[in-house]
Parts: structure tokens; sequence; C-alpha cells
């Protein structure tokens, strides 16, 4: 069967007024939130004592950087030579269902010298993850989340890796990856000493880049957070304890709504991120600061090491770089595009990867490996596709 | 000097494509001769009647760009980036061993061969007998005739001080197979002039 799109005409229908009126409601509520910005924009103290509350660790509250809370920093203009270093991942989920029990890591990466008239540096890096304690770590089986975390592992390495060619002499570098720079560990599906592992081998990637003088962002796109939204609401004398921002004016108030204000290439002011994981980082001298952008078609959020966001140098080099990349690519940064294009695993390459392993496993004498009946069963019924 | 075009992707005994990431100066172009190798041991002779490239959406956005596209950009695109330029060849001819047969081959190259062009003498050595021309002229649904006037003239440079002797001898040939269609023969000659 397929979808019968007749039989949810009437909740599309519904679905869109639901929207509507959703995006009535922010609207409605940003004004209120502006204010807030504005009306503690200089009461840093006070913010951060609101920070370090029990509720503020509820609600996963930013904390306020050294700036005002409602400015607005233009861009300076790109260096004439600065090299961007970027590095993207890609993934096959391990299969219960598949030929056999595996997974696979893919990084692209991207050496992008502005201002030389060269063409850029590609590489990728695959790995395969098919050895007993790799598919099975602490006797688990391999999750989707424990692959994701082990991407964003091999992300930054890869950053790591081509940055010290470049810090030695020459010109400024900037190393920039997609998504938050923060590495989420509230991960119940992997182990605790493994998620330990891989928070040490990233905080040791951070101090290598750090190590190199190479300023390192992540570019998170679309950003859903309320980080600073929920500090604005504590901060308020009036406020009373909440489960979740969603019991207050504030709900469904994004931050990416709040700093709408800004104009093409302006930054708003630093803070700090509110996740229980950035005390981790903390320690290490890596906690996560973040600042909003807009790109010259959306607001997106910018995320740096407590190093970078306290050099004002760094600070405003990663800003030019990441609205520079962004002004010829739809406001989202050119050479993460590209990154992504190089990891990108399409259907056709795993089709050729699996087809390899079955004639692998059959040179090895192995029986011909089969899908599960499920897997099987699944491309007989969806053969139009 | 046999230059790699790139690899073939489609073929079969009339036609073949190869894809290439980019065009390098030295590639040839429409109306060039190249060869490729087949399952027999087989050269097969062909003429590049198309050089194209998939539309892609990345490539369109920079364009937009304008005047505003820094060189690093237009660079990657076109060494970097995997966009195929497919070059189509038709089939004019294959050699066995020595001998150079202006007729179709008993079968098409395999895929992934490399397809090569043609240096000078093997240009003119091919072009000793001018027994393709039915095979270009008959193809109705390609520009045969600016196809063949293009490869005359490149045959007739190969040739250097002895190209326009060439060229007359082509034209006679011409005037033999295009008897019934003069219209056609007078557009295809003009095409030769110097």
């Amino acid at each position: 069967m397929t979808l019968e799109l007749a039989k949810i005409g009437h909740q599309i229908l519904e679905m869109g007024k639901a929207l509507a009126e959703r995006a009535r409601a922010e609207q409605s509520m940003r004004p209120a939130a502006r204010l807030l910005l504005t009306r503690f924009a200089e009461e840093q103290e006070r913010l951060l004592a609101v920070a370090n509350t029990e509720q503020a660790r509820h609600l996963g509250c930013a904390s306020p950087g050294p700036e005002r809370l409602d400015i607005a920093l233009p861009a300076a203009a790109m260096p004439e030579r600065v090299d961007v270093y970027a590095a993207d991942g890609s993934q096959i989920y391990p299969d219960h269902h598949g030929l056999a029990f595996y997974f696979l890591v893919n990084v692209g990466g991207m050496v992008f010298r502005h201002g030389s008239g060269q063409a850029p540096e590609t590489m990728t890096s695959p790995s395969l993850f098919y050895r007993e304690e790799e598919v099975y770590p602490e006797g688990q089986p391999a999750s989707a989340d424990l692959v994701n975390a082990l991407r964003s592992v091999a992300e930054l390495r890869a950053l790591a890796a081509m940055a010290p060619a470049a810090s030695r002499e020459g010109p400024a570098c900037v190393a920039l990856g997609d998504g938050p720079l923060l590495f989420w560990l509230g991960r119940t599906e992997i182990a605790s000493k493994v998620q330990s592992e891989f928070l040490e081998q990233y905080l040791h990637h951070l101090s290598a880049l750090r190590q190199a003088c190479v300023p390192v962002g992540g570019f998170v796109s679309r950003p859903h957070s309320a980080e600073v939204v929920a500090l604005l609401y504590l901060a308020q004398p009036e406020a009373h304890p909440v489960a979740g921002l969603h019991e207050t004016l504030f709900r469904g108030l994004t931050d990416r709504a709040l700093f709408g204000f800004l104009g093409p290439g302006e930054r708003s002011a630093l803070f700090v991120r509110g996740s229980m994981t950035n005390e981790h980082f903390a320690r290490a001298g890596h906690s996560i600061w973040f600042f909003f952008l807009n790109t010259g078609e959306d607001v997106a959020r910018v995320e740096v090491p407590e190093w970078v966001a306290k050099r004002a140098d760094w600070l405003e080099l990663v800003h030019a770089v990441v609205y520079g990349q962004c002004r010829l690519n739809n406001g989202y940064p050119y050479v993460l595009t590209r990154a992504d294009e190089l990891a990108v695993i399409q259907g056709s390459e795993r089709e050729i990867l699996e087809g390899m392993l079955v004639q692998e496993m059959m040179r090895q004498g192995l029986q011909l490996p089969d899908l599960s009946r499920k897997a099987a069963q699944k491309r007989v019924a969806r053969w139009r596709k | 000097m046999e230059i790699a075009v790139g690899r073939i992707i489609r073929s079969s005994t009339t036609r073949f494509s190869a894809g290439c990431n980019v065009l390098r100066p030295l590639v040839p172009a429409f109306g060039a001769l190249v060869k490729v190798s087949a399952v027999g041991g087989e050269e097969i002779y062909g003429l590049i009647y198309e050089v194209k490239m998939d539309d892609d959406p990345f490539v369109r956005q920079m364009a937009a760009a304008g005047e505003n596209l820094l060189p690093e950009y237009v660079e990657d695109m076109r060494h970097n980036r995997q966009v195929p330029i497919e070059v189509g060849a038709l089939v004019v001819g294959y050699r066995t061993g020595e001998e150079v047969r202006h007729s179709l081959p008993p079968q098409p190259p395999l895929s992934l061969d490399l397809m090569l062009a043609c240096g000078s003498e093997e240009l003119v050595a091919f072009s000793r007998r001018l027994d393709y021309f039915g095979l270009v002229l008959g193809s109705r649904d390609l520009p045969a005739d600016e196809l063949l006037g293009a490869h005359l003239r490149y045959a007739a440079q190969a040739r250097d001080a002895a190209g326009h002797d060439f060229l007359l001898d082509a034209g006679r040939v011409l005037a033999n197979l295009l008897a019934l269609d003069l219209n056609r023969l007078e557009c295809l000659l003009r095409r030769l002039r110097p």
C-alpha cells in the first residue's frame, strides 16, 4: 500500500492552522523577551548568579559573557589571506537485519586557502568497524548514538590533523565543524566507560587545535535552543520555579527568534553553554561559548571554546570567516557544504561496498550471506522504489 | 602522443561515452579522433560528437555570484568536485593488428576502459582512406555535417602542406556520396574552405 494522502487531508489543514498559531504566538512574545534582554543587558553578575542556581541548571540556562547582552557587532572584513579547515562526517549505521553487523564512518575534509587563487585541498577518511570489540563495545551492540559520537570525535580528529601543518607559519587559520562543538554525553545507549573515552579523545583534539593556535568553531544551522530565553525568564524577580519553558509565557520561543534583530553579518553577545556536559569541557579549559550570527539568510549559532572567545582577534577572525563563507553560499559556510559533499555516502556506494563484502565473505568460505527475512521481504514488497 | 580523455561509462558498437572530471587544455574537442580498446584486442576509433556537463545546482548557485566569485571557488568547482564531464564519440572504424577498417567493430569497448585522444600521426594514418564518411553522414540524429567538417579540418592540419590536397580528395569523395543531395553537399563543402 502507499500513503493514502486523502485520509490525512484534514490533519494537514489542521497542522497548517496550528503552525500559523504557533508563529503568531512566538511573534507576540518576542518583544517581551527583547525588553528583558535590554533590561538585563549590563547585569552580568546578577545573571551569573541566576545561571548558577539549581533551577537554571535544570532548564539548561546559558551564562552571560562579558559583553552587553543586546549588542549587535558587525563582522570585520575577511583577511586577504586565511586558511579555512573544515570537516564533516557521514555514516552507515549498524543494522541487525543487514548482511553483517558492521558500521562505517566517513569524514570529508577541506583546506580552503582564501585569497590564494589555488584549488582547495580535499580529503576523505573512511573507517569500517566490524571487530567484536567495535560493534559490541562493553558487550552492548553498537547503537546509532554510539556511531554519532564516534563520528563527532573523528570529525574533530580530522580538523586537528589538518591544522598543525598550517599553523607553523603563514596566514591565519580557522577550523570549522558542522553542528555544536559541545559533545553531548547524555546518551543512555553508550556505556559510561566508552563515553569517558570519547570525551577524553574529543578534548584531546580540542587541546591539539589550541596548541596549534587554530581557532575552532562549530556552526549550528537553524538552532532550536532556548538557553538565553531561559536565562532571561529566570532573571525576572517574579519568575517562579517551572519544569520547563513550556509552562511560561515564553513557550516555544527560541534564542534564534530572540536574536532576529541582528542585521546581516552582525553577531550577538557571547554566552556560555548551559549544558551539564560543559562542566567537563570547562575542567579541561575548553568551556564552550557561543554567539548568534545573522548569516545574511538566517540566524545561526556559532560555538567556540573559551580560549577563542576570550581572545578578541581570534573571535573576530572566526566571526569574519564564518560570515564570509556564508555570503556566497545561501547562509551556510561553503567549506561545510563541500565537506558534507565529500563525506556523504550515497545509496549506490553502499550497494557497491556490500557487494564487495559479500565477495570477500564468500572467498573466506562463508555461506552466501543473506539479509534477514525481515529485510529481504521489505525489499520484495518495496520493489517499486 | 596519446592523451587520456576519460574512462568509458557507456558503450555500444556504434557509439561510446567517457566521463572525465575536468576539461584539460590538451583534451580534444568536437570532431577529434579518439580510440579505445575492445574485448577482442581491437582498437575502436571514434569522432567526438558531444562534450557535455551534467546539470548541477551547486554550480548554478556559484554562477549566480557573478563577478564576485573568488578564484578558489572556481578552482574547487573545476578540479575537486566529482561532476563528470561526458565526452561522446561516434564509432568510425577499428583496428585489428595493423589493419584499419572503416566499419563497425564486432564488440563494443568495456566500461572503465580509457578513451585516448589520437595524435597527428594516427589521425593521418586513419584518414588515409575515406571509407568512414558514410558512417558519419548516416548518423541522422547527430550534427553529422558539422562533425565531419570539424574532423576534416583537424585531419588537414595534421598533414601540414599536404592538407589542401587532402581536403580536395575529401571533397571529391563527398561529391560522390552526396550526389543526390546537392544542397547538403554545398553546405558541407563550404565548411571545408580555409
